[in-house]
């Protein structure tokens, strides 16, 4: 019984699969929509897995996670859109400012710990949502802005097919990232920090230092996920900043399976495609997934890619 | 040269005295025991020497440095490793993952290493799991060695333990009562254990209730009653001592008895 | 000073509603370990089910009587089919059920009634009274009034009743409370059922000054949710307090301040507080014991 390699789910042969798939779904996406929702799972996986590091190997909790995705978006737009500055660099502006502000207020909240930590992360997304949707002159407040494209070097990135390549590839460095950060002596530390805390410090580690440096990481990959996502979809509003935005992302990661990295993009995939199909039922849709969110974590309490890698372990 | 040195350590929590005017050296390389009944402040002179939190006055002193209200993870970085009253094993691992979370302060915890993997990086990786590989073999528990931590038996989880702080190639090693909950066969192993550890030169300080483990292993004793010391000695002569019967066993034992081990 | 008086008002009416949230949430939390994510839409349910009720020709009294009984049967159901299906698993997955149910409730509300806003008459009629220069609707005395009232019978319930006492023992020892034979289960579900009766209690009461709508859960729900952090969490009477105290702020902050970032405020003060006092206003600091 080797639950390392289970969660981790048989690193490079699982990488070598989502490799293939990548590549070959264009074969079976009928037409654009398909495309658009296939970037958006992408970018939310880029998210959740930045989101299970914190969470599920960590050991942490955010409850506030929308807001540095929705400031990433928001500084690149406004950076890019309003002040005219190249949009690649917005991006890299973005993300360094989020990161900036999640070092700067992460030393005093990663003390806390349990429901406290998760009030903390919570009451901050929620200023930095409150604040982008007041500041209307700068933002557009509810009603939102339209952001300028990306362009990389001169060249506009722009269409679904150019896109779908583009966060496929980044979220599969994100993935690599992510095995690799779990599978050396900075990730043991860290989910040694989940394991015991006191016995994470008698073995000396660093644990303010190891929170706040995968809270920063976290916050980062959300920040640059939301850029992206603002870039690519021409225009942004302040629904990706919100509480519940913030849950959505949670919950995919918990839907998908704590500290298991496959696990945080079956979530993200299943929890982006679910409304889409849903669209179908209309008025019925938030019932609909209300009801699916709960039946699945009353018969699935520990997500699904654990659930089914132990159905599967015990089949052998 | 000691390794530990406690100078007339005290801990309070809110008025309650948990510890008064301790003071004690531990020999380098020796095995030093801490004993006494319950409630006599053992553990919380382990915590105080571990930095889980600093004493209300006193020094403490590891290698003649006086270290006294550093956190533990400075100290562990020191050369201190510790073993926990109760287990406090890293369930979310396998079980030669928490041995390599020992070896901590040996390693490069940056997080660009981790990620750009390049090829000195990859050879520290394979040798510290070697090397934890190679220390739970010593310990008996090779076997165990992929499996999930939380499916170890009890017995192999303080062993485990052990395992993990040795990981660290520590000068001073505190066990917490490496023998509490074992039964009579996993003591014995136990004992096997630390003469293992012990050979390696360890300065081991240890805190423990079997009678036959402290006075079979250890080079001198402190018999702690009440959060003072009572008594410091060899094996041979704490055990004899009348003080120390009347602690165990309550003023009115006849002094001729000596303290039998069970 | 008139200005004042009309803030401290607001202030306290508003309170009154964060304080009775965040009593539900205490209750809960307290015989469960689970913060519950649908506790606002209790409050919803309430105002919702009396706004419907009256608009298809209920008599006032009884649309609230019965609004608030709706508001209990989502509480017990949904502890019944969501919650206890689910009890062994870990407190995460709780939560995540629990704001599947907001999600799901918010959804039925909006099946049924649509998105649009909905008005409940006042209780006494909308003739503002003045006190000492400021004035203040006959509706927030019935919300003051009534809360008072329902956190005394709450504190006798408590107190002295025998099933009072077997919450609070459930509470601070489970297993304890299960030796002596009470109930554990069932004090759950009569947890839920506690909860949402504060909570469509408070819906009723708000919705004639503030109007009700599938969505007024959501941020009730997250500043009650603060108000009981703020009085830490497990804390009855800090759960008042920080309800208190949280409506005063707010409608101080909107009055002297900027009303534009009224909704900020509450999460302010607690980001503050927990920054500063980790325990929360009435909380202790607890340590491991290893």
């Amino acid at each position: 019984m080797d639950r390392a390699r289970t969660l981790l789910g048989h690193r490079h042969g699982g990488l070598g699969f989502l490799v293939l798939l990548i590549a070959l779904l264009p074969l079976a996406l009928p037409n654009r929509y398909f495309y658009d929702i296939a970037i958006l799972i992408g970018l939310n996986a880029i998210v959740c897995v930045g989101l299970n590091l914190l969470i599920g190997f960590a050991g942490q909790i955010s409850l506030g996670h929308a807001g540095f995705f929705g400031l990433g978006a928001y500084v690149s737009a406004v950076l890019s859109t309003k002040y005219g500055w190249p949009s690649t660099v917005s991006l890299v502006a973005a993300a360094a400012l989020v990161g900036a502000i999640a070092f700067a207020l992460g030393r005093p909240i990663l003390r806390l710990k349990g429901h406290y930590l998760a009030m903390a992360t919570l009451g901050l997304g929620i200023i930095i949502a409150v604040v982008i949707s007041t500041e209307e002159r700068l933002t557009g407040g509810p009603d939102g802005m339209t952001v300028a494209p990306l362009s990389v070097f001169g060249f506009a990135l722009q269409g679904e097919a150019m896109w779908y390549w583009v966060v496929g590839g980044l979220m599969l460095a994100t993935v690599w990232l992510a095995f690799n950060l779990i599978d050396s002596p900075l990730g043991r530390a860290l989910r040694a920090i989940h394991g015991s805390e006191v016995a994470a410090e008698a073995m000396g580690v660093d644990i303010a230092r190891a929170k706040l440096l995968i809270f920063v990481v976290s916050a980062i990959l959300a920040a640059l996920a939301g850029s992206l996502t603002a870039h690519y979809g021409g225009f942004i509003t302040p629904g990706k900043v919100g509480f519940l935005h913030s849950i959505e992302l949670v919950t995919m990661v918990v839907l998908g399976g704590l500290a298991s990295t496959y696990g945080a993009v079956v979530g993200a995939a299943i929890l982006t495609a679910l409304p889409q199909l849903l669209t179908v039922f209309k008025d019925y849709e938030s019932l609909v997934f209300g009801v699916v969110l709960m039946a699945t974590m009353i018969f699935m309490p520990a997500g699904l890619v654990p659930t089914l890698a132990r159905i599967m372990g015990r089949r052998r | 040269m000691s390794e530990l040195r406690l100078d007339l350590v005290s801990k309070s929590f809110g008025g309650v005295a948990a510890v008064t005017a301790v003071s004690f050296a531990v020999p380098t390389g020796r095995i030093y025991a801490l004993i006494g009944p319950n409630g006599a402040g053992k553990t919380t002179l382990f915590n105080l020497i571990s930095g889980v939190y600093p004493p209300s006055t006193g020094c403490i002193l590891l290698a003649e440095r006086d270290v006294t209200g550093q956190p533990p993870h400075t100290l562990a970085r020191q050369g201190l490793a510790r073993t926990f009253q109760t287990p406090q094993v890293f369930l979310n691992m396998s079980a030669v993952e928490n041995v390599m979370v020992g070896a901590h302060r040996h390693l490069d915890a940056g997080l660009l290493p981790a990620i750009t993997r390049l090829g000195r990086f990859r050879a520290a990786e394979k040798a510290c799991r070697a090397e934890a590989g190679a220390l739970m073999e010593r310990l008996g528990l090779g076997r165990y060695r992929d499996v999930d931590a939380g499916a170890l038996p009890y017995g192999a989880l303080k062993r485990l333990e052990v395992a993990r702080a040795m990981a660290s190639r520590p000068r001073l090693l505190l066990l917490d009562e490496p023998a509490a909950g074992l039964n009579a066969a996993e003591a014995e192993e136990m004992v096997g254990v630390l003469r293992t550890v012990a050979e390696t030169g360890v300065t081991v300080l240890l805190i423990e209730h079997n009678m036959r483990m402290v006075m079979g292993l250890s080079e001198r004793v402190l018999v702690l009653v009440s959060g003072r010391v009572l008594v410091e000695g060899t094996p041979a002569e704490v055990q004899g001592h009348p003080e120390v019967i009347a602690a165990y066993l309550g003023a009115e034992a006849p002094p001729q008895q000596e303290l039998r081990c069970a | 000073m008139a200005e004042l008086l009309q803030f401290l008002f607001s202030g306290l009416t508003v309170g009154a509603t964060y304080a009775l949230v965040a009593l539900g949430f205490v209750i809960i939390y307290n015989a469960s370990g689970v913060i519950n994510f649908a506790q606002g839409e209790f409050v919803m349910a309430g105002g919702m089910a009396s706004a419907f009720l009256v608009a298809a020709g209920v008599a006032l009294p009884l649309a609230v009587v019965i609004a608030v009984v709706a508001g209990v049967a989502i509480g017990v159901a949904l502890e019944k089919f969501a919650i206890e299906p689910a009890r062994r698993a870990p407190v995460v997955t709780l939560i995540i059920i629990t704001i599947g149910a907001s999600i799901a409730i918010r959804g039925l509300a909006q099946l049924l009634l649509g998105k649009q806003f909905h008005t409940v008459p006042p209780f006494t009629g909308d003739n503002p009274i003045v006190i000492g220069g400021a004035t203040i609707l006959p509706q927030a005395l019935w919300v003051i009034g009534a809360s008072i009232a329902v956190v005394i019978g709450l504190g006798a319930f408590f107190s002295r009743t025998r099933l009072g006492k077997a919450m609070l023992a459930t509470a601070n020892n489970r297993r304890a409370a299960q030796l002596v034979g009470i109930n554990v289960r069932f004090i759950l579900l009569l947890s839920f059922g506690l909860s949402a009766l504060l909570g469509a209690v408070a819906g009723v009461l708000i919705s004639p000054i503030t109007l009700t709508s599938y969505d007024v859960g959501i941020m009730v729900g997250l500043k009650g949710f603060a108000a009981a952090m703020l009085g830490g969490l497990g804390n009855g009477i800090g759960a008042i307090v920080g309800g208190l105290m949280l409506g005063l702020a707010e409608a101080l902050g909107a009055g002297y301040l900027s009303s534009a970032y009224k909704d900020l405020i509450a999460f302010v003060i607690i980001l503050a507080v927990l920054v500063f006092m980790p325990g929360g206003l009435f909380g202790k600091a607890s340590t491991e014991r290893v």
